[in-house]
């Protein structure tokens, strides 16, 4: 390795050698000339001639210039001083000025001119560069945007800043302040993006990357850094499962590719979600090859989160803070009294052999004229809105040496029960800190802490739901309406309302501590500008503590005959458990980068890393029954109590990586672009054999725009760019591997109460198993993955119109899988992980933009749009009986996601329709009962009439995902709208999403089930050919829609404004008097509305968990952006 | 500033050097190293092997398998022995008992594979009995497979993969004589190594023995009763043992019960001779004293790592725990029948009408049954009688007629309707309406444990199930995964049981060697002494293997034992052929307080037809599709 790494950095520096007489880079400050002069010669090989006293004399100068030619270099170092030069072969010569005429008037005073430079909309920009074209000398603005600078008459200053169009200022002669708005600049291509291990100017990268800044992302307001990025980046798929507070529940991936590796400033963390969005700079990801210097981990693509740092200047101290109310999003609620009675005698009556309503006349009666209490459960639970806030503190600023960037967050959730006992609260902190120690050494000190505690009731969301959902409507709250008697409801003895209340029936809190930190060193190695020598280590350890509070209480019901009421003691007893783990992760860089522009046309960029990190997890829990009703585990006696660790491999575990990284990047005149990267990795999850891997990665560009041809031709010019880009790389995921090289037993044995127990009772102790980790597979590696991509960058009219289109091909091989389909049951192993199939992963993804200003309004519009499918190529499957099935069950070549589920032939709308059905019915069959599609017309319908009907994906995974992004401003209003979608994406709810009543008669069901099909006269018997028929969306109740059929299954397809944002800035001026500079005040709303097909429930809320997961949820805010 | 960049040249230094090792040990997987080099790692190796036995316990269901929760359609109520909310009938097993069959076959055969290179650790006696246990576990799971499916391919040592071809773990099954011929040479060498003693929840030599008579009645009663064939290529005969081989087996069953005598007991420790309460307690406590002479071969719980539910899902309705089960087994009336002390017709059916075909009318619902056999209280609740300190009501409902000149029975002998509606007030629920009756005392209309018309989760047949019930368990406590109770897999009963029958079938066989007959005898009348019920009088009274079928029916009922034993015999297609097993409902008589009682088919009119097909189960057809080689059962 150690030797690798040598190798390595001489091979860079003879590329240094080579590139010579070049160019030269020098920063020196009061300098004597002599210096600079050896500096100058040492790099050019120039000689200089020169009498020693005319230098003397001169005196010291500054310069500083980057890959400037020898003639730049000399005007530049020369420029103030009574001295000339001319240049014979390799020598120069330095001698005195002839003497300047006497100026006509008096030399232009040298003059301090003060401005303030601001954006279109008037907001004070900090950080702008001023730059005095003929002193070389500049500058930058302060928060409020204000600058100060020495300039004589005549002198041209420019004024630069990333993101606008640079402006030139001759300076006039009374001209004392500068006063300047800068125009947006349309064109991203002088932007840099943030990349593997370093940052590119848009122009030159030609990987495919995409990525967002801060400004885009924090237009959505949510608590979930991952939401805010919804719909923005193209190619980044994020689904919300849930809004749960402190949940987290989202699917996430680039390009239906898998889980991603997350890289937060330059670290492997995977806690993106919780960081405040107000602290982030940017986002990145990596979709193709460019990923592969992430090695056994790049499989899937990178995200890349950059965060902010301090910029020079006086402290700017930004709050920004919002408050907002939730409701959720698509809950269906469970029926009143009327609605259960009317579909219990539904049900009841739909047999046959003649049924009997369980409801009369008089029952509803009852209900209807109020004798009788309807209970709502939904309400009773469920709060109306609930609120969630967010505020930050940020401090940036910094002089020459040292930046800073500081921040402080706070966020506040609550969940939807009435209760308040379902909420989440952060607090965060950051400080990064850029340092000069030396001119050559410079120290980067990132450290991040954040705090979390989720709390909850002890039962979870989900279960609760469940339990509103299913609750009797005749059952009433308290037994006899007592508040002191909560009811023992009459389906699985729960109620809604003690399951809601931590003080009723105990408690669940999540707490998480995570500390992260990182120091960097980067050294400019002094005797080859251009090359860095960088040292990285990191360091950060998570905390998760968690504590569950069961707590023993009664429920009861009344009975009327004894007007007693009979006691039921529920959790009981009372218990305590404690959950530990403990997270260190730990990583080391050192790095060289080259970086040099040769002749002027030969760019140049490398870099050699060597990397290594170690992260691990341990845990424990334990758990006490309470002797005194004090939720302390100090609380508790010895009976049963428990203490062990989870030795699952997520829980549990030690695992090392090493790697050494290489890339190269080469431009020639911006025009032709290559990179070439590798990393050689080894982790310690596979077999020493199986071990280090080899992951190259090539990529091309061609910027056609740069082309002579057509920037001579006019009808070509109006495309300002215009770059064909192509990939290609090979990529490896160790994700799934957990050490099946050994022979060795999981200990102790995994075991569940509910299904297989974890060990044996002998002499009436509790004896741990061990079980056995399976056959082992010597040659376990990582799967690979060879990634191509090609793509076009296209800008024009200045960057009035931007697009960016990428396909690519990804194939897989090597994944993991069990044999255990192809190999005899007999043998009676677990089979180790083997690296059998290959798939391959198709799509593409496009970014469209469109910037512009007419008048005072400035507008922008983005698009992203992504496609992309998986196939299998192989499948690993055992032979099948017949050659239908083995047709029926290949899964080779075939997409991933296909549905079999027979076909909908509509509905039976009358008893003629049955009587005329060409397929065999049931004699239960009813109008409104669906009508199968008889595939293939053998006139019954059984298992072979089921075909690939629909593409589902659990958890959901969207073929397409789109965002449209709209944003403008008009003197201080700006608008934001984000529209994002989803489409090729089917769903299939089950439990009580798909069956009225489900699980017993006592069940309620949910309200939508009320439109269905049935008779007029409710007491009418269905299976009278004369009864008339009531249509609806459901069937008569009793029928239900059959699992794997058309009817079952939904289309998935939504657009919805996903976040929409109103604000205005106000005026500078006004505020100024308070020490306010700058004010924006804004309203924004979160998945306001919704156009889908998909009824009754959020089309983003998986069918997992039987649909029952807390709801995702809409909600509107309202803020403030103060900057002081 | 020189310090600065000595600093920086020792903080890169550092990041360099300090080299992060690949050689990791997983943190989270022992090896055998760890495992067979103490005691405690081998005991951990048997805690496995046990928790795998396939033990068809509390936590059992034809319908959800093996170790599993949320016990529904009990075997119970697949047998006829009860009726339960969630069966509808007659089924077989619905989750097939195969890959974690020869799972734990392979933990067996890597046991005795790995053992000897550690004997060293350990004292010989140890190992020898340890590689007895061995063998009495992989028996236990042939005997398991052999008596579902026939015939099972045999594995002996750890198969080999991907060392070896595929082909090569293509194994077929070998005769179904051969597969019971394994398991006897396999629990003949546990019970020649197996120690006499051993802890609670493990086999000893005696549990071994014990479990042989049982493995070889069965081979027995297949050679006898079995009609069905399948031969494979080679005239294995998967299917079916010769006729010839009967008495073979018969007498294996029979000398291994034997080897039993005299090491274990009857449990009759609260026992009385003539005092059927005495009688009754004495029943219901063997089930719980984990020092009883009766157990042979237990699987025990302990909350909270090993758990089960029987109590959640089985007490009666007004016992029900916070969780809300209750009710699941509801033996009926024809399981009832069975037992000795109740007023009965001629042709053994309840006798609920007088001579002249009205109810009789009794002042409480027990009083039918006070002569009732000790066992069949110990093993039944019935209406009215005492359980956890109350009396448990079952009523059907309140008769609100005259019962002047008697009343007549409410629906027609061997009828299927529903009752009617006048004369009667029911409940649909547990939520009850109270009822004023003429003496203006108010009472629910339904008992507290049922039967409610429109709700199942109560009595269904006017009989709770008591076997096992854990008395001393607090209501509050009567939850799913929370109870403990220790399951008896093997008692002496059942030894006793299997030695008369097989002694029974040798005697009919014409077997001489021993006084069959006479032992039989003796053997049923060990068994039905300490059940309180009436004894045969001569060894002539044993007349019919009929006797000896009813009596284990009626002593392990409830033990999920009773359907292999009805399969074995080959007669549960022919007592479930389109059949409705009755049930008894207790009513109120508004006018005096008294009861009667109905006897009718089940009201939810749930057919029993067993498929004869069933008495071999399909092998798992993925397993056929692997397998080549592997020939199904016939009918699948």
């Amino acid at each position: 390795m150690r030797l690798a790494a040598v190798l390595l950095i001489a091979a860079t520096l003879q590329i240094h050698a080579e590139g010579h007489a070049q160019k030269i880079s020098l920063s020196e400050k009061n300098a004597s000339l002599q210096k600079v002069f050896k500096a100058i010669q040492k790099q050019s090989g120039f000689h200089f001639f020169y009498k020693d006293e005319l230098l003397s004399a001169a005196g010291k100068v500054d310069i500083e210039v980057r890959n400037a030619s020898i003639e730049e270099t000399l005007d530049q170092c020369l420029r103030d001083l009574p001295l000339t030069y001319s240049i014979i072969e390799k020598t120069i010569i330095i001698k005195q000025k002839a003497a300047l005429p006497p100026p006509a008037v008096d030399l232009a005073p040298t003059a301090e001119i003060t401005g303030v430079i601001k954006d279109q909309d008037g907001r004070p920009l900090a950080g702008v560069n001023i730059r005095n074209k003929r002193t070389g000398k500049g500058t930058a603005t302060n928060a409020e945007g204000r600058f100060s600078i020495t300039a004589s008459t005549g002198d041209e200053l420019e004024i630069t800043s990333v993101g606008y169009q640079t402006e030139t200022i001759k300076v006039s002669g009374a001209q004392q302040t500068i006063d300047l708005s800068m125009k947006v600049s349309a064109s991203e291509l002088e932007n840099s993006v943030v990349i593997a291990y370093g940052t590119q100017k848009k122009k030159a990268v030609t990987g495919a990357v995409s990525s967002v800044t801060n400004a885009e992302i924090v237009t959505t307001k949510n608590e979930n850094l991952l939401n805010t990025l919804t719909g923005k980046i193209a190619g980044l798929r994020v689904i919300q499962n849930t809004a749960e507070p402190g949940n987290f529940d989202n699917t996430f991936n680039i390009r239906g590719l898998g889980n991603p590796l997350i890289v937060v400033d330059g670290v492997p963390r995977d806690n993106i979600m919780r960081l405040d969005p107000n602290d982030i700079e940017s986002v990145s990801i990596l979709k193709d090859a460019s990923a592969a210097v992430y090695g056994v981990r790049s499989a899937n693509g990178v995200v890349l989160v950059t965060t902010k740092r301090g910029r020079k200047g006086t402290l700017a101290l930004t709050y920004s803070g919002n408050y907002g109310w939730q409701i959720p999003s698509g809950l269906p609620k469970p029926l009143d009294a009327i609605g259960y009675m009317t579909l219990v005698n539904q049900q009841k009556l739909h047999n046959v052999n003649g049924g009997v309503p369980t409801y009369t006349q008089n029952d509803f009666d009852a209900y209807k004229n109020g004798s009788k209490k309807n209970y709502d459960w939904y309400n009773a639970v469920i709060a109306k809105s609930f609120p969630q806030t967010q505020h930050t503190l940020t401090a940036s600023g910094g002089n020459d040496n040292t930046t800073y960037f500081l921040s402080v967050g706070y966020m506040y959730q609550d969940g939807m029960l009435k209760s308040g006992d379902l909420n989440y609260k952060r607090f965060s902190v950051r400080s990064n800190i850029t340092s000069r120690l030396t001119n050559r050494i410079t120290l980067d000190l990132n450290i991040n802490g954040i705090l979390d505690t989720k709390n909850q009731p002890n039962s979870d969301a989900w279960w609760i739901i469940r339990s509103i959902w299913r609750q009797n409507p005749l059952d009433p709250f308290y037994a006899n309406d007592d508040p002191a008697h909560l009811f023992q409801g009459t389906v699985d003895g729960t109620n809604p309302i003690s399951l809601s209340h931590s003080d009723i029936s105990g408690y669940k809190i999540y707490n998480n501590k995570i500390f992260q930190s990182s120091i960097a060193l980067t050294y400019k190695l002094p005797f080859i500008e251009g090359l860095n020598l960088k040292g990285f280590y990191s360091y950060d350890y998570q905390v998760k503590d968690n504590k569950f509070y069961q707590k023993q209480f009664n429920q009861y019901t009344y009975d009327q005959a004894s007007n007693t009421y009979n006691k039921s003691v529920q959790n009981s007893p009372s218990s305590i458990s404690r959950e530990f783990f403990s997270i260190p992760n730990s990583l080391s860089q050192v790095s060289l980068n080259y970086s040099h522009v040769f002749g002027g046309i030969h760019n140049l960029d490398a870099l050699v890393l060597l990397e290594q990190s170690t992260r691990s997890s341990d845990n424990f829990y334990g758990s006490r029954q309470l002797s005194l009703a004090v939720d302390q585990l100090l609380a508790g006696n010895s009976l049963n109590q428990q203490v062990n660790v989870y030795p699952n491999k997520d829980s549990l575990y030690k695992i090392t990586n090493r790697g050494l990284v290489g890339r190269l990047n080469y431009g020639f005149k911006s025009r032709y672009l290559a990179e070439f990267s590798f990393r050689y990795d080894g982790s310690s999850k596979f077999p020493p054999a199986h071990r280090w891997g080899f992951f190259p990665a090539a990529s091309l560009g061609w910027r056609i725009s740069e082309e002579p041809f057509w920037m001579n031709s006019n009808a070509l010019t109006f495309i300002n760019n215009l770059k064909l880009r192509a990939s290609y790389g090979k990529l490896g995921d160790d994700r799934d591997a957990n050490y099946q090289f050994i022979t060795g037993y999981n200990y102790p044995a995994s075991g569940d109460n509910n299904r297989h127990p974890g060990g044996s009772v002998f002499d009436g102790a509790f004896v741990n198993a061990l079980s056995s980790t399976g056959i082992p597979n010597p040659n376990l590696t990582w799967y690979t993955s060879k990634t191509f991509d090609v793509g076009i960058d296209a800008e024009a009219w200045k960057g009035l119109l931007g697009f960016t289109v990428d396909f690519f091909n990804r194939d897989r091989s090597g994944l993991l899988d069990y044999r255990t389909l192809s190999l005899p049951g007999v043998v009676g192993a677990i089979l180790p992980l083997e690296n059998l199939n290959t798939d391959r992963t198709q799509g593409f993804d496009l970014e469209v933009n469109h910037r512009n200003h007419i008048g005072k309004l400035g507008y922008f519009v983005k698009v992203t749009f992504s496609y992309s499918r998986t196939m299998m190529r192989y499948k690993e499957q055992a032979k099948a009986g017949n050659s239908y099935l083995n047709w029926r069950n290949n899964l080779n070549n075939r997409y991933t996601g296909i549905y079999w589920a027979f076909g909908d032939g509509g509905r039976y709308s009358s008893f003629n329709d049955i009587y005329n059905s060409h397929v065999a019915l049931s004699r239960n069959t009813l109008p409104g009962d669906y009508a199968l599609l008889d595939w293939n017309g053998d006139g019954q319908i059984d298992d072979l009439d089921q075909y690939p009907y629909a593409y589902i994906n659990d958890p959901a995974a969207p073929l397409i995902q789109y965002g449209i992004t709209i944003g403008g401003s008009f003197k201080g209003f700006d608008l934001n709208l984000l529209f994002q979608g989803a489409a090729k994406n089917q769903v299939a709810y089950f439990e009580q999403l798909n069956t009225p009543l489900w699980g017993s008669d006592r069940s309620s069901a949910l309200s939508q089930f009320m439109d269905d099909y049935h008779p007029l006269d409710p007491t009418a018997d269905p299976y009278d050919p004369n009864t008339v028929w009531v249509s609806g969306h459901f069937p008569y109740t009793g029928t239900v829609p059959p699992t794997n059929s058309a009817v079952n299954i939904q289309n998935g397809a939504y657009i919805r404004l996903k976040t929409v944002e109103l604000g205005y800035t106000i005026p500078g001026n006004i505020l100024s008097k308070i020490g306010v500079k700058g004010v924006r005040i804004y309203g924004n709303a979160y998945n306001l509305f919704t156009i889908t097909k998909l009824k009754y429930v959020d089309p983003e809320h998986p069918s997992s968990t039987y649909g029952y997961l807390y709801p995702l949820n809409k909600s509107v805010s309202c803020g403030a952006v103060v900057n002081f | 500033m020189k310090i600065i960049k000595y600093l920086t040249i020792l903080f890169l230094a550092c990041a360099i050097n300090a080299c992060t090792k690949l050689e990791v040990a997983p943190t989270n997987i022992i090896q055998d190293n760890d495992v067979f080099t103490s005691t405690g790692g081998i005991q951990i190796y048997f805690a496995r092997m046990y928790s795998e036995l396939p033990i068809e316990d509390f936590r059992y269901s034809p319908a959800r398998g093996l170790n599993m929760f949320w016990i529904i359609s009990p075997f119970p109520a697949v047998t006829g022995e009860a009726l339960s909310r969630d069966q509808r009938g007659a089924m077989t097993e619905s989750v097939l008992y195969w890959g974690d069959a020869y799972g734990l076959i392979r933990e067996v055969n890597y046991f005795l594979q790995t053992l000897p290179k550690y004997v060293s650790n350990f004292d010989a006696g140890d190992v020898q009995s340890w590689i007895g246990e061995a063998h009495f576990i992989r028996a236990f799971t042939y005997f398991s497979l052999a008596k579902r499916y026939g015939g099972v391919p045999i594995v002996t040592n750890v198969l080999e993969y991907p060392t070896k071809e595929l082909s090569s773990l293509d194994v077929p099954r070998s005769s179904e004589e051969k597969t019971y011929d394994f398991i006897a040479s396999d629990l003949d060498t546990a019970i020649a190594k197996l120690s006499e003693t051993n802890q609670q929840g493990r086999a000893n030599k005696y549990a071994a023995a014990a479990f042989k008579s049982r493995a070889m009645l069965y081979a027995g009663s297949i050679a006898k009763y079995n009609q069905v064939s399948l031969f494979d290529d080679s005239h294995n005969r998967l299917c079916g043992i010769p006729s010839d081989k009967a008495v073979t087996y018969f007498k294996a069953a029979y000398d291994a019960a034997v080897m039993v005598e005299g090491h274990y007991s009857l449990y009759k420790k609260a026992w009385a001779a003539g005092d059927k309460e005495a009688q009754y307690q004495n029943y219901v406590k063997m089930f719980f004293d984990n020092e009883s002479p009766e157990n042979i071969f237990v699987k025990q719980y302990l909350y909270p790592q090993s758990v089960h539910g029987y109590d959640a899902y089985n007490v009666p309705r007004q016992c029900m725990g916070p969780n809300g089960y209750s009710s699941e087994v509801s033996p009926t009336l024809n399981f009832v029948e069975m037992f000795d002390g109740l007023p009965k017709n001629p042709d053994g059916t309840i006798q609920n009408l007088d001579a002249t075909g009205k109810y009789k009318l009794f002042d409480n619902t027990m009083d039918i049954f006070s002569n009732a056999e000790p066992r069949l209280r110990a093993t039944v609740i019935l209406p009215g009688d005492m359980f956890k300190g109350q009396s448990i009501e079952i009523r059907r409902g309140i008769y609100t007629g005259s019962s002047a000149g008697g009343i007549s029975p409410l629906i027609p002998a061997g009828a299927t309707i529903q009752y009617p509606t006048t004369n009667l007030v029911q409940s649909a629920n547990g939520s009850q309406q109270a009822y004023t009756l003429p003496d203006n005392t108010t009472i629910n209309p339904a008992g507290a444990s049922g039967t409610f018309f429109a709700d199942e989760t109560c009595s269904q047949t006017g009989f709770s199930i008591r076997k096992y019930l854990d008395e001393s368990l607090p209501q509050s406590q009567v939850k799913e995964n929370n109870e403990d109770q220790t399951w008896i897999e093997i008692r002496y009963a059942e030894v006793l049981l299997n030695r008369a029958e097989a002694a029974f079938e040798l005697y009919t066989a014409g077997q001489s060697g021993a006084d069959y007959l006479g032992d039989a005898f003796t053997d049923i009348n060990q068994v039905r002494e300490r059940a309180g019920a009436d004894l045969l009088t001569a060894p002539t009274d044993l007349n019919d293997i009929k006797i000896i079928q009813k009596e284990r029916r009626k002593e392990l009922g409830f033990e999920n034992k009773i359907w292999w034993d009805l399969k074995r015999w080959r007669i549960l297609d022919k007592e479930q052929n389109n059949a409705l097993y009755r049930v008894m409902m207790p009513f109120m008589v508004a006018e005096n307080k008294k009861y009667f009682f109905d006897v009718r088919k089940d009201e939810k009119n749930r057919y029993y037809s067993f498929d004869p097909k069933w008495y071999y189960e399909q092998i798992p057809t993925d397993e056929i599709n692997k397998s080549p080689s592997l020939k199904q059962n016939p009918g699948y």
